[in-house]
């Protein structure tokens, strides 16, 4: 039927104008405005036009320059508060807001913190500039620091696997095995080298402790310096911090001799902590907020779009348990994300450690990333498993009987009818699972927060967020949200062109 | 027609009168969880007195900051303003955002320790209001029971820590999982190292302000030891521990000792009302003497420069009405914090705040150094940068340095 042509403007008037109007305004201008900012250095905090300035800088920077009739607006706004020398305005809305940054704009003036810097945000990102943690990248994790006691025990997996490995000198595997003695799962410090034990001998003698005639500040040097020497394994020096103390102190015979064995002790563990401090290494590679919103995309688009594909398949037929089931995959769906993340935080903390012994898990950053794509996966499955299952139902059931009778097995079917008669499916559920695993965010920020940079799970819009918020960076914030924009346009426009060309082809 | 616009002009007088009269509603934006009862008791008791006035309460609890500049921008920030002490403050004030408080009646009843905090470029820009201190709170009957004593060098401590592990009691209560506590900590211990060699605070953040100075100006060696010493001493899950759990881990006596402000005191006093708690300084150095707490101005109210004359003036006079012994008492008791008044009666507070106000009282604080490091240093440099090292993501040196190149950063703006 042949629409009147009347009747096509109606509806034209009536809903295509009300919405090209309202994505003008909330989409358009917002966008427009933002890519604006990107251009500036914008701290997200000063106003773009002041509250209050000083009146000299207000008469020569801004006054002076201005046509009349622009003057008298701006004096209409800003007023001069005699007391302080101060050119102040109240709060400003509509036009007036709008038409005062035109104002402001014409006689040049810029406030510092909201400068325009052209091209600059988007070439410090290319250039790899921003922070080590925003790209890819390979460090040396250490896993002690030679200026902290030696660990009390260490896992025998790491000293095994990560340690022992690394030392070629028999010497050294001689000097590891003569302070760390296995026990079961663990390699343990024996007693004689426990930091705190050597180190309170010399602060329980009866001088320092009961009489108080040894300052502790003397305690302190000789013990540190000794320390030191240890590290350079500097033997004169440490003989000479003793004698030092000794010299400088009166301590009782026993006490002198707990010192000099204290101090040995000490020294000897320089050489072992030197040794974990240099060989306990690791080369990783880390992430960062690109790579991990690559892996946290990849492994949900693929995983959930799996399993929603398999759950369609299994609970096609619709009998009532089955109608169930559906409603039962589909229910998270319906929490919030935020709801998510603590009913998650909840089985991360309580309930996973009790059921295997294992500590942790979120907080480890080996497991925290998959964890984090597990349960996006659980999220958004039944979400699409809805679209694979509407899909399913659009397939004509004559064509699949015919089959059948044929004698074409269930894989044939699936091969030749159900999988190439999805592809509409497939396409918009690709479309909404990479979509929305670029820009994901809530997810994150409830789970884990801006510690998430500790065990390397920031996506790229937590990342904006800090930056804008946290570190005072709108500029740079927003040119990176353009710049995701952009790859997730480009990306989506890809596979979608596939797609439909695919689609087609069929 | 001349009838009609005597009218009109007659109507708009009478109008305008009328407006006069007609009660203001105040937007107050604050961001401490902990005082919402007591604060729309605060709130209503002045009401009671002033009946023009009342108050919209606007809480914004987690990234309240955020929220705020996202206000300012928009131009619609709140008519008061609770925020920060110091760079949140001087922030603002530096943007215009808000009033100068400096000639305020009421700014002549605050301690004169309290100013320091709100100052900026010679003026006081927001009014104090309480007093808080980080330090470790302890659970007294659990240190009763292994006859154990307060800590007061960090020898003790260590002692203290290994008699607890040795009867299988953790010795802190970790939180691990955001990242804002191990902030505190290290910037806490920075500053007792900064004392321990004899640089005071402000000339610290001047040398770093000035981009001659390093993050690195203490004894980094040690810094780092102790967090190490921390961390050795926490739950073995710590990594999974955020604020609630750290809180129910002590309450439940599980743990001994939290390091903290007394804001978890009141988390875990909560969960379990019988608790016995004491609060001391975190022991940094072993001479008595040098370890003082980590205290100082918390929250702050300031006005918003850009509200129309009649509420600022409605604001002004709840600002005055807040150092009134009445509202001191409703602050004390029902928000259950300090009060930065002169004689303010601070007799309802529980006894971990009087260890608090004794201990500064007879000794003095250390600052807090971090409420004046510029905000990406210490959101970013400082908190990810000690959980990062935790994490083993981070040497020690990469910690200093990052600190260094945000900190020199923020002070070129």
């Amino acid at each position: 039927m042949v629409q009147p042509r009347r009747n096509a403007a109606l509806y034209f008037l009536a809903f295509v104008l009300p919405a090209l109007l309202l994505y003008a305004l909330f989409f358009l201008y917002p966008f427009v405005q933002g890519l604006a900012i990107s251009f500036t250095n914008w701290d997200g905090l000063t106003p773009r036009t002041p509250i209050s300035l000083p009146r000299a800088e207000f008469e020569a920077r801004i006054l002076s320059h201005l046509a009349p009739g622009d003057r008298d607006f701006l004096l209409g706004i800003y007023r001069l508060d005699a007391v302080d020398g101060l050119y102040k305005r109240y709060s400003i809305s509509g036009l007036d807001r709008y038409r005062l940054q035109a104002v402001l704009r014409r006689v040049g003036y810029q406030p510092d913190g909201y400068r325009r810097v052209g091209l600059d945000n988007y070439l410090r990102i290319f250039r790899g500039e921003v922070e080590e943690r925003f790209y890819p990248y390979r460090f040396t994790k250490t896993n002690y620091n030679e200026d902290s006691d030696l660990p009390a025990e260490i896992p025998a997996a790491e000293f095994d696997g990560n340690f022992l490995p690394h030392l070629e000198a028999e010497s050294e595997r001689g000097l590891a095995l003569d302070f760390y003695a296995p026990e079961g799962a663990v390699y343990r410090l024996r007693r004689q080298y426990d930091g705190f034990t050597i180190e309170d001998a010399v602060w329980l003698l009866p001088e320092v402790d009961r009489d108080r005639t040894v300052a502790s500040a003397a305690v302190d040097a000789l013990l540190s310096s000794v320390k030191a020497a240890g590290l350079a394994s500097d033997g004169a020096a440490s003989t000479a911090a003793v004698d030092a103390f000794l010299k400088a102190n009166r301590i009782s015979a026993p006490g002198r001799e707990t010192v000099r064995d204290a101090a040995g002790r000490i020294y000897r563990s320089g050489a072992m902590k030197r040794l974990l401090a240099s060989r306990w290494t690791e080369r990783r590679f880390e992430m960062g907020v690109i790579g991990f919103t690559l892996f946290f995309t990849f492994f949900n688009v693929v995983g959930s779009n799996l399993i929603a594909f398999f759950l369609a398949l299994a609970l096609e037929r619709g009998a009532a348990t089955q109608k169930v089931l559906r409603s039962v995959f589909f229910l998270p769906n319906v929490l919030s994300m935020v709801v998510v993340a603590l009913v998650w935080s909840f089985v991360f903390f309580s309930l996973l450690p009790k059921l295997t012994g294992i500590p942790l898990w979120m907080g480890d950053a080996a497991k925290a990333p998959w964890l984090v794509v597990m349960v996006q996966i659980w999220q958004q499955s039944g979400y699409l498993m809805v679209i694979y299952l509407a899909g399913m139902s659009n397939i004509p059931t004559d064509v699949l009987e015919a089959a059948h009778i044929d004698g074409v097995r269930f894989w044939g079917r699936l091969r030749s009818i159900t999988l190439p008669l999805l592809l509409p499916a497939f396409t918009i559920c690709l479309f909404l699972s990479l979509s929305n695993s670029l820009k994901s965010f809530d997810l994150v920020y409830a789970l884990q927060g801006p510690s998430g940079y500790a065990t390397g799970t920031v996506p790229f819009v937590m990342d904006i967020y800090f930056d804008a918020f946290a570190k005072k960076q709108a500029g740079l914030a927003t040119a990176k949200a353009t710049l995701l924009f952009l790859a997730i346009a480009l990306i989506t426009g890809i596979q979608l062109t596939i797609g439909k060309r695919r689609e087609v082809q069929l | 027609m001349k009838r009609v616009f005597t009218l009109l002009l007659l109507a708009s007088v009478l109008l305008g009168c009328t407006q006069a009269k007609q009660p203001v509603k105040l937007e107050l934006y604050y961001y401490k969880q902990e005082i919402q009862a007591g604060l729309k008791t605060l709130t209503d008791a002045f009401t009671k007195e002033n009946p023009t006035v009342t108050f919209s309460l606007l809480i914004v609890p987690n990234d309240a900051d955020a929220t705020m500049s996202a206000r300012a921008a928009a131009g619609t920030l709140s008519e008061i303003l609770q925020m920060q002490s110091y760079s949140r403050v001087f922030e603002y004030a530096q943007k215009g955002y808000v009033l100068d408080l400096s000639k305020e009646p009421v700014m002549a009843k605050v301690i004169e320790s309290a100013k320091p905090a709100v100052t900026w470029n010679g003026k006081q820009w927001a009014l104090p209001m309480d007093f808080a201190g980080i330090g470790i709170v302890y659970n007294k009957d659990l240190f009763a029971k292994y006859s154990l004593q307060p800590p007061t060098t960090f020898r003790e401590l260590e002692r203290v820590a290994k008699t607890l592990k040795d009867n299988k009691i953790t010795p802190f209560a970790g939180l691990l999982k955001e990242n804002w506590s191990i902030g505190h900590f290290i910037t806490l211990v920075h500053t007792s190292l900064l004392a321990e060699k004899g640089v005071s605070v402000e000339k610290f953040i001047a040398d770093m302000n000035a981009g001659t100075g390093t993050y690195g100006a203490v004894d980094t060696k040690q810094l780092f030891s102790i967090i190490d010493f921390y961390k050795a001493n926490m739950d073995a899950n710590a990594q999974e521990m955020a604020y609630s759990e750290q809180a129910a881990a002590f309450a439940a006596g599980k743990d001994a000792m939290m390091v903290q402000g007394l804001w978890s005191y009141g988390a875990a006093i909560d969960a379990n009302p019988k608790l016995n708690c004491g609060f001391i300084p975190f022991p940094v150095s072993n001479d008595p003497a040098k370890n003082k707490f980590y205290a100082d101005v918390d929250s702050t109210f300031g006005l918003s420069a850009q509200a129309k004359p009649d509420r600022q003036a409605a604001c002004r006079k709840f600002l005055e009405w807040l150092a009134s012994a009445p509202a001191v008492a409703i602050w004390t008791r029902d928000c259950k914090l300090t009060s930065d008044f002169i004689g303010a009666d601070m007799s309802a507070l529980k006894p971990p705040f009087g260890d608090l106000m004794g201990a500064v009282g007879r000794n003095g604080a250390y600052p807090w150094a971090f409420s004046m490091y510029p905000t990406a240093a210490f959101e970013d440099g400082a908190k990810n940068g000690a959980l990062g090292y935790v994490f083993k993501k981070k040497t020690a040196e990469a910690v200093i340095a990052d600190i260094d190149k945000l900190w020199k950063a923020a002070a070129k703006k």
